[in-house]
């Protein structure tokens, strides 16, 4: 559950620079208070959605790829319908946005794997030492 | 910890008598490792039903819903769906590493990241496999614990 609030954060806070990086390119100059409530609200329904998607599991790293991007940018798509984002900003905008937000996410939690990797190869081999030391 | 050994000649199996104060997690551990000794699986070889302790396993895989327990040298069937093996080693020190997969934490080498997002365990026999990215979790917890 900890892990849940603090990647629908992370990704949210991701999000919200992210449109504000455009925004400053379509020179504008604030973000309305319920675009970061929508943006909060989708990225909680993304990341419980997602549990559900990473449960299936392929033999091909691309397949798993196709379908956890797939899921992502479609409901960014219709998100968009719901909350009317397209009156303001087109939705290729939209598309390019959730990829960055994506890939970000992605390297995100490559730093982290490979933190939680870093820690099992020291105690595997802390073990190991105990184990020849007996 | 206070550890008495008694060599007794008409003593027909081992008996382990453990004394403390208050259950606390250190027992608890001590238990279910001297349990873990006694653990083993039923396979098949040749025609025949063998039993494999659980501490001669390397790793457990399910391949076409058939369960195949890896050892040093050998591979055996087993009857066991993953999901029964899954309970009942938890306390052997195996731990699940994909969907497909488990493996006995004790003999892991070491683990590293592969280009294409996936990770790859070398066992002690040198043989690799791939570990699921959602998985390292549990590898991490389950090396807290030794």
């Amino acid at each position: 559950m900890n892990k849940l609030i603090v990647n629908c954060l992370a990704t949210t806070g991701l999000t919200l620079i992210t449109l504000a990086v455009i925004a400053s390119l379509y020179q504008a100059k604030f973000l309305c208070v319920s675009s970061v409530y929508q943006c909060f609200i989708v990225n909680i329904i993304m990341h419980v959605g997602l549990i559900l998607v990473r449960k299936f599991e392929s033999n091909y790293f691309v397949i798993e790829f196709i379908i956890e991007i797939g899921y992502v940018l479609g409901l960014l798509i219709v998100s968009g319908f719901f909350f009317k984002w397209y009156s303001s900003t087109p939705l290729w905008v939209l598309i390019l946005m959730g990829i960055v937000v994506y890939f970000l996410g992605c390297l995100l939690n490559i730093m982290k794997i490979n933190d939680d990797m870093a820690f099992i190869n020291k105690k595997l081999e802390f073990l190991k030492a105990n184990k020849n030391q007996k | 910890m206070i550890i008495k050994l008694e060599e007794n000649l008409t003593q027909e199996n081992i008996e382990v008598l453990i004394k403390y104060k208050r259950m606390n997690p250190t027992v608890k551990k001590l238990i279910s490792l001297i349990k873990s000794i006694d653990n083993t699986v039923r396979c098949h070889s040749e025609q025949r039903e063998i039993w494999v302790n659980a501490s001669d396993i390397y790793y457990i895989e399910s391949i076409d819903k058939k369960t195949f327990v890896y050892c040093e040298k050998s591979v055996y069937p087993s009857d066991y769906r993953l999901y029964q093996l899954i309970d009942a080693l938890q306390f052997s020190g195996f731990v699940q590493i994909s969907k497909s997969c488990l493996i006995n934490i004790n003999i892991l080498e070491s683990i590293r990241p592969l280009m294409n997002s996936r990770l790859e365990a070398t066992l002690s026999n040198g043989e690799r496999i791939n570990v699921t990215r959602k998985y390292v979790a549990d590898i991490k917890a389950k090396l807290q614990e030794l």
